[in-house]
Parts: C-alpha cells; sequence; structure tokens
C-alpha cells in the first residue's frame, strides 16, 4: 500500500510531517503505539489514514465533546461521511439509529463516558473495530494534567473489544506521564514514537509587569502593533469580553470574543470567521482553539497564564502550524499565581460535601445507587459531576460502589479519611504543577531549554529567534503596511450582500 | 442603563408584584408550562416568550440586582418586585428609543421561528458555497437533525440549484424590502455564504450602532415577521415556505387540538373532523376555542361572522361580564355558547 498516494487522496497533502509515516507504518501492521507529537503537527492523519487501509472501525476516545465534534465536521467537509460522534448529547433516538447501523461508520469519535455502556460494548465488539485510539492519553494519569477518572477504564473496555491494536496519542507528556499510560494501558509491548515537543518556529517573551493596569496597556500595545491572526487567552469569561471591547476601541483591526458561555451558533461563526481570516484577533477563554485548525496564527498571548506548562505549551502551539515565524507573550505579575491557585483550591470537594456523600450512601448500605437517586444526590450536595466521578472512583476502588452500583456498607470514619487523604494528594499534584509553571515564569536561562527541560528533553539547535532571554527582535512580528491599520471597510448594502450570497447579478439586485 | 436592563423593567412593570422574577426568567426562556403560558398571556409579555435565551440565569439575577440596587426596582417580598417611579420613567424612555418590534411574537412563534432560521442560514450557505463548486467548507450549523433536513431538502442537480438560489432570493428580497433598512441590513449580515461568514447577534449589532440585545429582539422580530407573512400567504412564498411547512407540531397545542388544527387547515367543517376522528363534536369545539386561544393567526370568521363577534363584544361590555350564559340570553340564544366563548378567548 502506497501510503503517500493515499495521503494525497484524501487529505491533500504531498508529503508527510515529522513521524506521522513512521507511527502509521506500525499501526497499519497491528502493532501498539505511543506517539508524542508537538501540538498542530497532524496527529489526526495518524489514525485517519490507516482508516483506509484497515478493514474495521476506528475508535477514537476523545475527552472534549467539542474536540470530536471538530473533528467529526472536519472529515465530513474531506469528503469522508462515515463518521461519527458518539456522545451522552445525541438523543435517544439519534443513539438508536446510530447504533443499529454502527457498522456503516468508518470513523467512530466516543466519550470515555458513554464507552463505559454495556450495550455500546457489544454494538462496537460486533461491528468489529480495527484500531482502538486514545487522544490525549496523557489524560489516563494522574500524573498528568488533565487526568480524568474514565480514561483509567479504557484498558477493560479494549479488552471487550477483543483486543485491537492500540494507539496512544499525546501531545504533552512528562516521561513519568508516558511511563504511566503504557502500563496503565497494560501496553508493555508499544512501539514509542516520541518526537521533540519544541516548536522552534514559535519565539517566546515573557513580561512580568507591576499591576493589571499595566498589563492592560501591554496588552493594547501588542494588539495594535502585532501582525495578525492572533488570540489573547483570559482566564474569565468576563476578562475576554472587556478586553476585546477595549481593544475594538483602538481600531487597530477586527476583534471577536469567544468563551464557553455563548450560544453554539455564535461560538460556530466566530471560530469560522477567524478560520477565513474575517477576524485578526480573539479574545478568547483556553475554550477556543482546540480542533480548530488554523495554520496562520501570528502570535497567542497569554492575559492569564494557564496552570500547568502542558497547557502552555498545547495553546501556544496554536500558532505558527504553517511553519512560518510566530510568537508567544505571556504578561504576568506576581498575583497572577494567587488567583489559579485559589480556583483550584475551589474544585477540589469540600469537606462538607465528601461527608454529605459518604452519610448518603452510608444510609444505603446493601442497597442499590439508582441514576435517580445519584441524581439528586449529587445535587443536594452541590458536587459538579466532574468531582463526582472523581469520588465515585475512588469509592469504587475501595470497593464501597460494587457493580451494578451496590453499596457495600462500609466504615465512615476510615473511609472519609482515605478520601481527604486522595483528594489532598490530587489539590497537592494541580498545586506542583502550578508550581512549575510559575517557576518557568521566574526562571533565568532560555525558556526553551527550561521547558524542555520538564519533559526531559534537550533542545538540539537554538532557533534564531528563540527568546526574551536568548533574545529575539519584536519588529519582526510587527504590522508592516500602515494600510492594514486603516483598512477601509466596503460600505454594507444590504441588497448587494444579498445578491453576492445568492450569486445574482447585480443589476437584478438594484432593480426594486 | 442598558437595553437589557430596559427590557427587565419593561416585563417587572407588567407583572406587577403580582409573580416571581422567576417566573419570568422561565418566559423570557421559553420554557413551556401551563403557568408560564397563562401568565404571559394575563401580563401582556407573551410576545417576549423564548425570545431571550441567551441571558442565563446568573446574568439575569445579575441584572435584577443591579436594577434593585440603584432603586429601579422595589422589593415588594422575597422575590417579587415593583418598579419605581424613577424605574418607569427611564424604562419608558429607551422604550421610546428603541420600540419593541411590531412583529414580535414569542408566543406565536419563536420556538418554529428558532428552527426556521437554523435551516435557512444553514440552506443558504450549502447554496452559496455549492454553487461555486466548493462542497469543503464548515457548516454553520452541526446539530445532526437540522443537517438531515437540509440533506433531504437539498436539491442534486446544478440547475435546481441555481432555481433554488434565485428563488430564495426573490423571495428574500421581496420580504425584506417591507422592512427598515436597519432591520434587513442585521438580517443579511447574520446570513453565511461563499464569500463571507455570518455575523453573530452582537457583531451585527455594532455594526448597525443598536445594543446588543435589542438586536436580538430586532433580529427576532424580523423572523417572526417572516413567518407570519409565510402563513398568510404560502403561494407568495412557495420557496421558503419548504422551510416551515412541518414545523407546524410546534405550535402550542396539546396533540389532539393539533391534528383537528392541520384538518382545518384542509377546509374540514367541525362535523367532518368529529365524524373521521371518532371524537364529539363539542370535543372539536374544545380543540378551536385552544386554538383560538394559542394560535394568534388564527381567524374565527368561519365559526363567527365578523358582525356577529361585534355584537358579542359589544354585549360583553355592557352586561360587564365574560359570563357566558347572560351573554346568551341577552342574544336571545341566536349564537351557541361555543361561538360565545370563541369570540371571548379570541379578544382575550
Amino acid at each position: 500500500m502506497n501510503l503517500q498516494r493515499l495521503l494525497q487522496k484524501h487529505f491533500g497533502f504531498s508529503t508527510f510531517r515529522k513521524g506521522q509515516q513512521e507511527i502509521i507504518n506500525d499501526v497499519v501492521q497491528g502493532k501498539n503505539v505511543l506517539a508524542m507529537l508537538p501540538t498542530g503537527t497532524g496527529k489526526s492523519i495518524c489514525y485517519q489514514l490507516p482508516g483506509y487501509i484497515l478493514p474495521g472501525i476506528i475508535l477514537v476516545v476523545s475527552p472534549l465533546l467539542s474536540l470530536m465534534e471538530d473533528q467529526v465536521q472536519q472529515l465530513k467537509s474531506n469528503g469522508e461521511k462515515r463518521a461519527l460522534a458518539l456522545n451522552s448529547f445525541l438523543s435517544l433516538s439519534e443513539r438508536k439509529t446510530a447504533l443499529s447501523n454502527l457498522a456503516q461508520y468508518k470513523y467512530i469519535y466516543v466519550s470515555p463516558e458513554i464507552l463505559q455502556h454495556p450495550i455500546i460494548q457489544k454494538k462496537l465488539r460486533d461491528a468489529g473495530v480495527s484500531l482502538f485510539v486514545i487522544d490525549e492519553a496523557h489524560c489516563i494519569s494522574q500524573w498528568g494534567h488533565e487526568f480524568r477518572t474514565d480514561y483509567l477504564k479504557l484498558s477493560g473496555v479494549r479488552e471487550i473489544l477483543g483486543n485491537p491494536p492500540c494507539l496512544a496519542l499525546t501531545a504533552t507528556a512528562t516521561e513519568a506521564v508516558r511511563k504511566d499510560i503504557l502500563s496503565q494501558l497494560q501496553l508493555d509491548d508499544a512501539e514509542s514514537h516520541i518526537y521533540g515537543i519544541d516548536r522552534s518556529n514559535i519565539a517566546i517573551k515573557v513580561e512580568e509587569h507591576q499591576s493589571v493596569e499595566e498589563k492592560v496597556t501591554a496588552l493594547l500595545d501588542y494588539s495594535s502593533k502585532l501582525k495578525g491572526p492572533g488570540i489573547v487567552y483570559f482566564s474569565s469569561r468576563v476578562w475576554a469580553e472587556r478586553m476585546a471591547a477595549l481593544i475594538e476601541e483602538q481600531k487597530v483591526g477586527r476583534v471577536a470574543f469567544y468563551h464557553a458561555g455563548m450560544e453554539m451558533e455564535d461560538r460556530l461563526l466566530i471560530q469560522k470567521q477567524f478560520i477565513n481570516d474575517e477576524i485578526d484577533l480573539i479574545c478568547s477563554t483556553n475554550a477556543f482553539g482546540m480542533g480548530i485548525n488554523k495554520p496562520n496564527v501570528r502570535y497567542v498571548i497569554h492575559f492569564h497564564f494557564p496552570g500547568t506548562i502542558e497547557a502552555y505549551l498545547q495553546e501556544i502551539g496554536r500558532a505558527g502550524r504553517d511553519g512560518a515565524e510566530s510568537l508567544a507573550v505571556l504578561l504576568y505579575t506576581k498575583e497572577d499565581y494567587q488567583l489559579p491557585a485559589m480556583l483550584m483550591q475551589q474544585e477540589v470537594p469540600e469537606d462538607k460535601q465528601v461527608s454529605g456523600v459518604l452519610d448518603y450512601l452510608f444510609s444505603m448500605g446493601g442497597n442499590q445507587l439508582t441514576p435517580e437517586a445519584e441524581k439528586s444526590m449529587i445535587q443536594a450536595v452541590g458536587l459538579s459531576e466532574v468531582a463526582w466521578g472523581f469520588l465515585a472512583f475512588h469509592l469504587g476502588k475501595r470497593g464501597v460502589i460494587m457493580e451494578d452500583n451496590f453499596i457495600k456498607p462500609f466504615d465512615l470514619k476510615s473511609t472519609f479519611a482515605s478520601l481527604k487523604g486522595i483528594i489532598e494528594e490530587r489539590t497537592r499534584v494541580k498545586l506542583n504543577r502550578l508550581y512549575e509553571m510559575n517557576r518557568w515564569l521566574e526562571r533565568e536561562g532560555c525558556r526553551r531549554q527550561n521547558y524542555l527541560g520538564h519533559f526531559d528533553q534537550c533542545l538540539e539547535e537554538t532557533p534564531e529567534h528563540c527568546c526574551d532571554y536568548c533574545g529575539i527582535t519584536l519588529s519582526k512580528y510587527e504590522k508592516r503596511d500602515e494600510l492594514n491599520r486603516t483598512r477601509l471597510q466596503e460600505k454594507f448594502l444590504w441588497k448587494k450582500e444579498l445578491t453576492r450570497l445568492f450569486h445574482q447579478s447585480e443589476e437584478v439586485g438594484i432593480e426594486e | 442603563m442598558n437595553y437589557r436592563e430596559a427590557l427587565l423593567l419593561f416585563c417587572l412593570n407588567q407583572i406587577n408584584g403580582q409573580r416571581t422574577i422567576n417566573g419570568l426568567y422561565h418566559l423570557l426562556q421559553g420554557k413551556k408550562s401551563s403557568q408560564t403560558i397563562q401568565d404571559g398571556k394575563l401580563f401582556g409579555v407573551s410576545f417576549l416568550f423564548g425570545t431571550c435565551k441567551h441571558i442565563n440565569r446568573k446574568e439575569f439575577l445579575e441584572t435584577v440586582t443591579r436594577l434593585h440596587n440603584e432603586r429601579f426596582i422595589i422589593k415588594k417580598s422575597e422575590d417579587t418586585f415593583l418598579v419605581s417611579e424613577p424605574g418607569v420613567k427611564i424604562m419608558e424612555g429607551i422604550l421610546r428609543k428603541y420600540p419593541f418590534p411590531d412583529h414580535l411574537d414569542g408566543w406565536a412563534y419563536q420556538s418554529r421561528a428558532d428552527l426556521f432560521w437554523k435551516r435557512l442560514s444553514l440552506y443558504v450557505q450549502s447554496l452559496s458555497h455549492l454553487l461555486k463548486g466548493d462542497s469543503n467548507f464548515l457548516p454553520v450549523n452541526r446539530e445532526d437533525n437540522i443537517q438531515y433536513w437540509i440533506k433531504k431538502n437539498f436539491p442534486m442537480e446544478q440547475n435546481e440549484r441555481e432555481a433554488w438560489a434565485n428563488n430564495l432570493y426573490n423571495e428574500i428580497l421581496s420580504l425584506l424590502n417591507d422592512l427598515t433598512e436597519n432591520e434587513s441590513t442585521l438580517f443579511t449580515y447574520r446570513l453565511s455564504g461563499f464569500h463571507r461568514v455570518g455575523l453573530t447577534i452582537n457583531q451585527a449589532a455594532g455594526r448597525i450602532g443598536v445594543d446588543s440585545d435589542f438586536a436580538n429582539l430586532l433580529f427576532k422580530g424580523i423572523l417572526h415577521y417572516i413567518m407570519k407573512r409565510l402563513q398568510e400567504n404560502e403561494q407568495k412564498y412557495p420557496f421558503l415556505s419548504v422551510f416551515v411547512k412541518d414545523l407546524e407540531v410546534l405550535l402550542p397545542l396539546t396533540d389532539s387540538a393539533r391534528k383537528t388544527f392541520s384538518m382545518l387547515g384542509k377546509n374540514r367543517t367541525i362535523k367532518e373532523i368529529a365524524g373521521y376522528r371518532r371524537l364529539k363534536e363539542s370535543t372539536i369545539e374544545d380543540h378551536i376555542v385552544e386554538i383560538a386561544m394559542n394560535v394568534p393567526e388564527f381567524t374565527i370568521d368561519s365559526f363567527v361572522a365578523p358582525f356577529e363577534q361585534e355584537e358579542i363584544l359589544e354585549i360583553s361590555k355592557q352586561l360587564r361580564t365574560k359570563r357566558l350564559k347572560p351573554i346568551k340570553t341577552a342574544l336571545e340564544d341566536r349564537l351557541s355558547y361555543f361561538q360565545i366563548r370563541l369570540v371571548l378567548v379570541k379578544e382575550g
């Protein structure tokens, strides 16, 4: 089979990017593979292309709903109609239809949660899975930056599906996490393809400021000077909206905000406008970017920094996917460290909530926890679903929640103490990762070398435009033509616009 | 004061402390419970039903708190409020400048209008791209049922597609011609096509220079206006009508009344419907009363002649009653209970 030809035919590329061909070769030979490729370098091709060679279904486990949908939509608009996203947001009838025709699909994206359903497992097994793909595989490790308990059950599911070959993909995993991935998935025999995660075409600048006001001024300055398209990340919706409005007032380009509180229609429109270069700058929360394929993002600015180095690399990795020179700027004050630390403490279930859950389960000892009871319990206690998932997982591990959700009578005091210990440990891990991020900001030396060290990698060659420590020339990333700045917007005449939308001749449109 | 605050002041003033803010929130969200429905009717705010789904509970409560802090509203009990005099004054000033769109009728149209827009926007986008031979575009809507509908109704042949584009263009142009410049511009901005991605309400509002909550109502009003025109004159807009034909199911009616409604649309008489459905004629009459109450564009003229309607209303006014029996007696039993009920509910 000529991989090159398939690549050209189905994806329109004439050459493979670094690592793709080697990974695909192993995958189509039925080997288990762990692959780490830098963000934005075409990880999805590593399992999408084998779909045209392997006989059965390519099952892709993906942690984020929006990511699944982006991928399915991209496959569809590439002319691949046999793509499906199976998630809990499908209506019952939609899910039924999909399930009864499962074998018709080639690419099935699933959330780890939905993969736990026995019916879905059975249908998938019957339909035949040729490749079991775990996207964002670092979610499986509690040392990873986005630990998801449902990921831990995946090796069991894989067994039920008849042990199809497994491809675990990640962009950002330290060596410890990679080891953890292999052991959790029981992939002792896997071929590892680990590539340098450095993106040498992204220059890195970190700037400390004395106050928020100073940061705002700096951002306004950058947004008027830098050549777009660009993304600015904020930690909250309010900030994203407020700064978008401030930047817009400067009239230096087309600005929009984006966050998960917006309606679906608006989110899709903004994404599309950005992809089509109809927007120069997006002010966004971290909800923006995952699954968005835009090659020519020229800069990423962090107005607030994320909680881990991994997340930071993922976010700046949205710049320069076309390989051209790009810039990442991070603005921070000494106080910025406190907010994410506080948020992390808040995310953790409180003692009151944990004991609320335990009291309830204790009273149910010997009985089954029905889905309704489960729902009303987490509502009464005020737990988020993620937090409950975390508790339920550890209660399952302790044997308190047994198969079919039966509750085994248990000792209240020791269970509470054990859960509390686990929660504290988890918080400690998270705070530690935030601390690492912060340390990276404050540390002397080459920024690039410093973050690579975090992943046990070395900088092979310092790029010409490396970082603020090694020296970069900002003017290189600034707008050249003043024309851009004062771009005249063509006056919008709705009748004329209507003729363009429907491809009518202009004469017809002017007529009354 | 922004438009959202004025809008809430208007609603709170209409409700006048007789319902909780929670009820108001449900109304703006379009939550269909009989209580919301009756409240909407009772307080004259049903035209806003389901038109502000984008305002979440947190934002809603924040606005209420702001109004309260600025003393535009006064707490009557834990979650009921009265609008203060300054509140009424400032609200009226804003609504004078930015009046509610004439056609806005959330109660009658919003749930259908929502689907209509999703279908139309995706259809227009698809036509616009495919006529240029571009099938490689990201759709503005990803809902399976919407994409499925488009697939089912999308012409395969290029010349058919051209005909659709031509006809949709003409129908939309003729509808928009009857609206204000601002409205037509807003609507057109929101459509996506080959050369341009549509704007969000918020973006389009900025371009036409109005508050985005006002632009939202303006936009919903345009959709409601289109729905209304399609309903009144299907023959004049055969292509756009395709988008709403199967949406009758979304009328706020019980299932049984809906069946009656659709048979009435085929010009069946009460007797025929009762016979066909094996129901009592009085049941069908109950359905018709329900329809008259809930479907504003439904005319009752074929059941009660217009002059008889006036007569009934006149007597009801004279006797100062809405009770059926005294009205019927005053009419010397010339008209039936059914006819009197029908006129009274229609008058609301």
